[in-house]
């Protein structure tokens, strides 16, 4: 209860309070006279009239200014009321909507997790494609490194056959040279050789 | 013995020239012919005697015991070249030698017109290829040549002539070897 209605209580009881003190104003006149039958019964006009005065005014008293309060009273508590179901219905529906929301976000963390499994599977799916390509090319490095090794081998061994064939002609070149020719034929060489050199350094 | 290049380079100038006067006036042309031939076959025998050559870098040996063992070896070479070598061996510079007969054979060719050219060849040469091989280095060289001969079998035939750095190979050996790289290439 606010401070206006605490006031319209105490202005209220306040005229109560007076009313009943008027009506108090008087018994001792009432019961002063000794009366008999009906009158006994019947009210005293004397004190009538003013109790019904009083009893009046009591109620327009209340009616103008005790109604109108209780009455406003009644309807902030019905505003209240309302207001406080309004809220309850806001936080209801707001329930709704987080647990929505929340329903919402899950679902999304589901679709997520989906596809970070899909994802990884597709990257291992990469992965396992890589390391078998990358077998493949060793293997094929291998096997073109080891052709070119017997390629070079093969090389070699021709160089060295030819070498061979080379040294054994010229030595047996060499040998029949020493054997076949005589100190003339020696000196004709000289000779030849003396004029078709070029010059020094020039042959 | 000095290190810095033109210091050497100096120094065997000097050698050099003063070895080409003393031969000169010790035996005139004939003389400077000698001592270039000479010259050449000591510092050719000293670089191919690897105890020779290291007694007289010997700490051991005393700058005149160097000297002696000069004098003493090569006694029958020309006084002028046996006293320069027996200096250089004094001062520790025999190494020099080779590279003074160089600038000897090339004083020899500026100032007296003459150059001696070496000749290898598998058999001894008679005199018509002698006369054969000087007019051939006469003509290429326009100096008077003088041969050094020396028989080296293992040219198998042919002749090669060389003279102060410059070279005429006509040996059976090369051509052999010339054929040789041929196959094998």
């Amino acid at each position: 209860m606010n401070t206006r209605a605490k006031k319209a209580a105490a202005w209220a009881s306040g005229i109560a309070a007076s009313a009943a003190s008027m009506s108090c104003a008087f018994p001792v006149l009432a019961f002063a006279e000794g009366k008999e039958g009906v009158a006994a019964i019947l009210p005293d006009p004397v004190e009538f009239v003013p109790m019904l005065i009083a009893f009046i005014i009591l109620v327009v008293i209340l009616y103008k200014a005790g109604w109108p309060k209780f009455e406003a009273m009644l309807e902030k508590r019905e505003k209240t009321i309302a207001e406080a179901l309004q809220k309850s219905e806001e936080a209801r529906i707001e329930a709704e909507r987080t647990l929505a929301e929340y329903q919402k976000q899950l679902a999304d963390a589901k679709a997520q997790a989906a596809t970070i499994v899909a994802e990884a599977k597709e990257t291992g799916e990469a992965v396992r494609a890589d390391i078998t390509k990358q077998a493949q090319e060793e293997s094929a490095a291998m096997i073109e490194k080891a052709r070119n090794a017997i390629e070079a081998e093969k090389q070699l061994a021709m160089n060295e056959l030819k070498n061979s064939v080379a040294d054994l002609s010229i030595d047996v070149a060499s040998r029949l040279v020493l054997k076949d020719m005589d100190d003339a034929e020696h000196r004709k060489i000289i000779e030849r050789y003396i004029d078709e050199a070029g010059s020094f350094n020039g042959n | 013995m000095a290190t810095n290049r033109l210091i050497v380079q100096e120094q065997i100038a000097t050698y050099a020239k003063l070895l080409f006067e003393a031969a000169l006036n010790d035996g005139g042309s004939d003389g400077v012919l000698l001592t270039c031939i000479q010259g050449k076959q000591i510092a050719a025998a000293i670089h191919g005697n690897a105890e020779f050559d290291a007694a007289l870098k010997d700490p051991g040996y005393t700058a005149v015991q160097k000297a002696e063992l000069i004098r003493g070896v090569f006694a029958d070479a020309s006084p002028a070249l046996v006293n320069t070598l027996a200096v250089m061996a004094e001062r520790g510079e025999v190494d020099y030698l080779g590279r003074i007969m160089e600038q000897f054979e090339a004083r020899m060719a500026d100032e007296l017109d003459i150059v001696i050219v070496e000749v290898e060849s598998a058999i001894q040469l008679d005199d018509h290829l002698r006369d054969l091989i000087k007019k051939k280095a006469e003509t290429e060289l326009g100096k008077k040549a003088v041969l050094s001969e020396r028989v080296n079998e293992s040219l198998l035939g042919g002749i090669i002539m060389s003279t102060r750095g410059e070279r005429i190979d006509a040996s059976l050996l090369t051509q052999i070897e010339k054929i040789r790289d041929a196959l094998q290439s």
